[in-house]
């Protein structure tokens, strides 16, 4: 019994520390989507000028992270509809970005569609570069917590445990 | 469609009296009351529908105006650009809206921004339009050089769009090149707006361009196009004739008076290429055949209602 609840408890420390480490990567794999998305706007607007919700449907259908394409589903549900585009509704089921990151996102969906070709790809173009710095920022960082966050929580897992032998 | 680019509030209480086959025209203007056309005559639209005062009227705000120009564009100004510097959107449905505001110059036109007015017109498909001068056009199973003009909004658009059908309903098998500049004749949809099996398309591309690729490329026997204004127009004119190429064009014009004192036009009247030159009005409904005449604007017969 003793052994179980031992066992039992490493795996939920182990889990918890994982659970962490997966935060770090939510936030890279979500900003190198980002990143993508940045891409096929690019090309898309600068090369045919394709229509805002064929590009965005076009990338959801070649971007695989789910958390990404939440927002992009956020983002074309609200076009055709007469609401405002908020951070509630654009970051619907979406917690692991801090409001900094948050406020960013919008501004730059808010103004998605809404001037002449040439400054649109300017603006891409501009945010595709901060986008690559936060990439490089959050890589280093998952390689440097989500190893450690895990480890953590397995070593707490064991030392509770020692504590309860 | 209409109900795509208007709230729903404006579009209920726009239909609410009315239907849109009989709205030829809404117009919003920034602070102003929506005006909207309807069966040649003008009222305001308020929550209830169309009235006749002003008092009553929604007026429109220049968040409604910008809503409805992102709407039409499909949430994407910059792949409408290119018409937005011309002045006007095409919607699907072939609605087409005029837009004023600021424009934005370097050199050239870039772009129009701080939309002030709309003007959306709604195109209306009559059949059978151009039958009482189907007659006029053929020439003992050839075509006749044509020109229609009237002023705006007096349904020059909708006959030819009717002649090409006419053309394939008669079992005419012409191949029509339709150079359509503002996608007014196709309605911005260049594969079936018009019920002809005989014609090709190029939407938004100049005239002088449009005429060069389709009679390379698609052997017309006719081309049909709208709205002959500029001097590059009437070049691209000339070339088609030259080509042996039949032409079905309309221009604005109050009456013939006024054709003969465009200065673009006396080369063509010199050269009489147009065998037939019919004069459109709204005078009996839109419409109104006023005059058919000859190459020498000589009168044929005069109005029909």
């Amino acid at each position: 019994m003793k052994l179980v609840l031992i066992i039992l408890l490493v795996v939920l420390c182990g889990a918890i520390g994982f659970g962490i480490s997966n935060v770090y990567k939510q936030r890279k794999n979500f900003y190198e989507s980002y990143l993508s998305f940045l891409e096929i706007l690019k090309t898309e607007i600068g090369f045919s000028a394709s229509k805002l919700d064929e590009i965005i449907n076009k990338s959801i259908f070649n971007l695989h992270n789910k958390d990404f394409n939440c927002l992009l589903k956020n983002y074309i549900n609200i076009l055709s509809s007469e609401v405002s585009l908020t951070k509630e509704i654009l970051f619907k089921n979406i917690k692991f970005l801090n409001e900094n990151e948050k406020e960013d996102i919008l501004l730059f969906f808010k103004n998605l569609g809404k001037t002449d070709i040439f400054n649109q790809v300017d603006i891409i173009k501009s945010k595709t570069e901060s986008v690559k710095g936060q990439c490089e920022k959050l890589k280093k960082e998952c390689e440097k917590f989500c190893p450690l966050y895990t480890k953590l929580g397995i070593l707490s897992g064991l030392f509770l445990a020692l504590i309860i032998l | 469609m209409l109900k795509d680019i208007l709230t729903n509030s404006i579009y209920l209480a726009l239909t609410s009296k009315t239907s849109e086959t009989e709205i030829n025209e809404i117009r919003f203007r920034k602070d102003k009351p929506i005006s909207v056309l309807c069966n040649t005559r003008t009222y305001f639209l308020s929550e209830n529908g169309i009235c006749s005062n002003a008092n009553q009227a929604i007026y429109a705000s220049e968040e409604m105006i910008n809503d409805i120009v992102f709407k039409a564009c499909n949430h994407s100004i910059y792949s409408v650009n290119e018409q937005l510097k011309q002045g006007f959107l095409m919607v699907d449905g072939g609605i087409r809206i005029g837009i004023c505001g600021e424009v934005v110059l370097d050199q050239c036109i870039k772009t129009i921004k701080n939309f002030t007015s709309l003007c959306i017109r709604l195109p209306h498909i009559i059949k059978n339009a151009s039958l009482p001068i189907f007659n006029e056009i053929l020439n003992n199973g050839d075509i006749n050089n044509t020109l229609i003009i009237s002023p705006p909004g007096a349904g020059k658009t909708t006959m030819i769009r009717d002649l090409i059908f006419q053309f394939s309903n008669h079992n005419y098998s012409y191949n029509v090149f339709i150079a359509d500049e503002r996608g007014e004749i196709t309605c911005g949809n260049a594969s079936n707006f018009i019920g002809s099996n005989f014609y090709d398309a190029i939407c938004f591309l100049n005239k002088k361009d449009s005429f060069l690729l389709g009679i390379r490329s698609m052997s017309p026997d006719i081309i049909v196009t709208d709205e002959l204004g500029s001097i590059d127009d009437f070049k691209a004119l000339e070339y088609a004739v030259t080509c042996g190429i039949k032409i079905i064009a309309t221009m604005h014009a109050n009456n013939i008076e006024d054709l003969k004192r465009k200065t673009e036009f006396k080369n063509l009247l010199e050269q009489r290429w147009f065998k037939r030159i019919i004069v459109l009005s709204k005078e009996n409904g839109v419409g109104t055949i006023e005059g058919v005449y000859k190459e020498n604007l000589s009168k044929i017969y005069g109005a029909i209602i």
